[in-house]
């Protein structure tokens, strides 16, 4: 049956390798899952998503469920040379559903999942799956494989600025100088038929995937002042066009036939307050002119356009951090501008502001209470809002219950129960503008 | 009528009353608990007059020190110590202790095990410590585990902290750090937290009926014993700290002019204990040295593991340098 083929193959591996080896296996993991009302009736209606993230905030506006479980071993140890593996599989779960969630449903797959069918709407996907070796190269780590790559987020936000996740190979950490570098070369594959939107008319149905390429370069850990470091990152993106699928574009004149593209990061990281402070700067061009407007840019590399109001060019301005207020307060903050231009110049460039913080308060040692005040503006496309500029901010208070002492503000599982209400010109188009949710909802990583 | 409802909730929660179960005891800050061990008069002379707890098998409880414990003058300098009196066992049995690291501060815990007469048999200092990352719902710790056979006679275990030791600091995981390592993230790129060593915190002690695997890489279960025994008689105290022996001379609280506190005779010495080594080592002649590896071989193997031990013990202050080493690999192989 297809929808628990991941899990006996991860269950053999983790199994042979025990065979193999004294040490343990090590489980990860990321887990949410929870119910809502709403003062109105009904289920809530949720803003942000894990996909494009939630600029008002995520505390009380997660409607999904989702479970990433990894296992990684350790499977060789001598002489300096380290080689270990990890595997991860993941489920999303849209809709907050029934107890038992199938792949497939009776009707069409698509629809059930969109409708929220409360027997389906389950998905599973190999997330990763690579092996690293250390004492190869230099002191730096190699890898090969599909993995969850370096990746950076403002975690309230569910935003990863940068995210270039997927198949690859590279070697990360090689002590250059003050600071670390790491290089790697990652993929990124698109339909085929993205190509038919081209000038000439060509159809490009039969070609397949098209598979982009991406150098990632980093360099990080550079020490500023004390308790400071900078790091840059490069990541370039080039196309990698069969011959035939080349010719084609090259004789349609197309301008957007083959681009390549490149989206550079930098980052100061420092200590603050108890805590720490972060200050990005970031820019996308071409074929990444989207990356530093949508989440997880860095990942993606479009060789084409997929239509006229995706991005050319974007910038990001991100500062966040989590400090500490006194003994019994944390406060985790994000101020966030970013602007992108499309290809169609028609369009006025778009542009967000996002300012979110979550301070939590904690009275005992497993009980504290946080709120999470957000509020976003968008100048967006034309025919949003009227073209004006629209809003939406948030206040949410939760209840929690965590391990608190094991890291106040990161400590987890957490399981809470929330309240709190949306408002602004996106929650009025909803109807749902002050309308009060109440929400249960555990979060856990491990 | 839910918006009413929702309200008054929302009220509930913002007040925080106590929907929570019992919390960890509350320790001092270390500032306050440093300068209440300061005023702290010493309860006693002798190790024998400590007021001492019972620890039985299946003991698993969180000790608080506090700050309003019995304080002794340890050579090391003053501290609240906890003292217990160990389980009569047959086999061997383990004490696992666990300092948590609460609040940016820890309880460094130097563990000494008495015989019945009170008198120093095994010191563990602080730096041997090992450090766990928090996991679940258990914090940052120093964690040790103590492996503890018939043989050995414990009968006391004492657990203080050294004036040294107070000025020391524990580095451990920043919690994004932590959060990153759970979640496949770049590394934050900040330095990880230290926690200043305070003389009060919370130690969490448990007995289990028999040896378990030590924490960490503390190492093989016999080798644990007998560094214990014999610490670093050939004065190979390494940089990272202090040998068991010297915790043990720390304990005894040996008259000294040195010290402004001066022990009474009852705690003199047996010759089971650490003795300095008379001749350097390596000094002794290759036949000897033979000799007594040969003997300690016979007596380890006849199971005489006591007379094994006097032969190591003569045979290192005769300047032996492999005595010890000899011991440890014939006792290795009875396991």
């Amino acid at each position: 049956m297809a929808n628990f083929k991941a899990l006996p193959i991860a269950a053999a591996v983790a199994t042979a390798l025990v065979a193999m080896s004294a040490s343990a296996v090590d489980f990860h993991g990321y887990a949410r899952a929870g119910l809502s009302t709403t003062a109105d009736g009904g289920e809530q209606t949720c803003y942000g998503s894990g996909a494009g993230g939630h600029f008002v905030g995520r505390l009380g506006d997660e409607c999904d469920t989702y479970v990433e479980l990894s296992l990684t071993q350790e499977i060789f140890n001598k002489d300096g040379k380290q080689f270990a593996i990890e595997g991860m599989w993941a489920t999303d779960i849209q809709n907050q559903g029934n107890d038992y969630q199938a792949l497939f449903s009776d009707e069409d797959r698509e629809d059930a999942r969109e409708q929220g069918e409360p027997w389906s709407g389950g998905e599973f996907a190999f997330r990763q799956f690579y092996a690293t070796g250390k004492g190869l190269v230099a002191d730096g780590t190699v890898w090969m494989g599909k993995r969850y790559y370096q990746r950076k987020d403002v975690h309230w936000l569910d935003l990863f600025y940068v995210n270039n996740s997927g198949y690859g190979a590279g070697v990360e950490g090689i002590s250059a100088g003050p600071g670390k570098f790491s290089f790697a070369w990652t993929n990124f594959d698109t339909p085929s038929r993205i190509l038919n939107n081209n000038p000439a008319g060509e159809n490009f149905d039969d070609m397949g995937t098209i598979q982009s390429n991406k150098l990632d370069v980093r360099y990080g850990g550079i020490p500023l002042w004390a308790g400071a470091t900078l790091e840059l990152i490069g990541i370039y993106g080039m196309t990698d066009h069969p011959e035939e699928i080349q010719d084609a574009i090259d004789d349609s004149g197309w301008d957007h036939g083959d681009d390549d593209g490149y989206f550079l990061t930098a980052e100061i990281s420092h200590s603050l307050l108890g805590g720490f402070n972060k200050i990005v700067l970031q820019y996308g061009a071409d074929s990444m002119g989207h990356a530093a407007w949508s989440n997880h840019g860095g990942g993606e590399t479009l060789p084409n356009p997929w239509w006229g109001g995706q991005a050319e060019e974007s910038y990001r301005i991100l500062d966040w951090g989590v400090v500490k207020l006194g003994k019994q307060v944390d406060l985790g903050y994000s101020a966030l501008y970013q602007v992108m231009s499309t290809y169609d110049t028609s369009f006025d460039d778009l542009t967000k502001l996002s300012i979110v913080v979550r301070p939590q308060f904690k009275y005992s040692d497993v009980g504290s209470v946080a709120v999470e005040v957000g509020y976003e503006q968008n100048e967006g496309y034309p025919w949003e809002y009227e073209g004006d500029s629209y809003d939406l901010s948030k206040i949410m208070v939760s209840h929690n219950w965590s391990p608190l002492a094991n890291g106040g503000f990161w400590a987890r599982p957490q399981l809470r129960v929330y309240t709190g209400a949306f408002y602004g010109d996106v929650a009025d188009a909803r109807d749902d503008e002050g309308d009060f949710r109440l929400g249960a909802q555990v979060e856990a990583w491990w | 009528m839910l918006r009413v409802c929702v309200v008054g909730i929302l009220a509930a929660l913002a007040s925080g009353c106590s929907l929570v179960p019992a919390d960890l005891p509350k320790v001092p800050e270390r500032a306050d608990a440093i300068s209440r061990l300061e005023q702290a008069t010493p309860c006693c002379t002798a190790l024998a007059e400590l007021a001492v707890g019972e620890m039985g098998e299946g003991f698993k409880e969180i000790v608080a020190v506090q700050g309003d414990e019995q304080v002794f003058p340890f050579k090391s300098g003053k501290s609240f110590v906890e003292a217990f009196k160990l389980p009569a066992n047959r086999s061997g049995y383990a004490v696992i202790l666990e300092s948590y690291i609460l609040d940016d501060a820890v309880l460094a815990p130097n563990v000494m095990l008495l015989n019945s007469r009170f008198e120093a048999i095994q010191g563990i200092p602080a730096n041997a410590f090992v450090y766990l990352p928090a996991e679940g719902f258990m914090p940052d710790r120093l964690a040790y585990t103590l492996n503890i056979p018939p043989e050995l006679g414990a009968s006391y275990l004492v657990v203080f902290t050294t004036t040294a030791d107070l000025a020391g600091t524990t580095e451990y995981i920043h919690p994004a750090r932590a959060y990153a390592i759970a979640q496949d993230l770049a590394d934050p790129g900040i330095p990880n937290p230290l926690a200043k060593h305070s003389p009060v915190g919370l130690l969490e002690v448990k007995v289990e009926g028999t040896f378990v695997k030590p924490v960490g890489d503390q190492g093989d279960v016999v080798d644990a014993w007998l560094a214990g025994i014999w610490g670093a008689s050939t004065a190979s105290t390494a940089s990272s700290g202090r040998s068991t022996a010297e915790v043990e001379g720390i304990a005894r609280a040996v008259p000294d002019s040195s010290s402004p506190v001066i022990a009474p005779a009852a705690m003199a010495t047996t010759a089971a204990t650490v003795s300095v080594a008379s001749a350097a080592p390596g000094t002794m002649m290759a036949e000897t040295e033979a000799m007594y590896n040969q003997m300690i071989t016979q007596a380890v193997s006849g199971r005489d593991i006591d007379k094994a031990m006097k032969l190591v013990e003569e045979a290192e202050r005769a300047g032996s340098a492999t005595a010890r080493k000899t011991f440890v690999e014939e006792v290795k192989k009875l396991k």
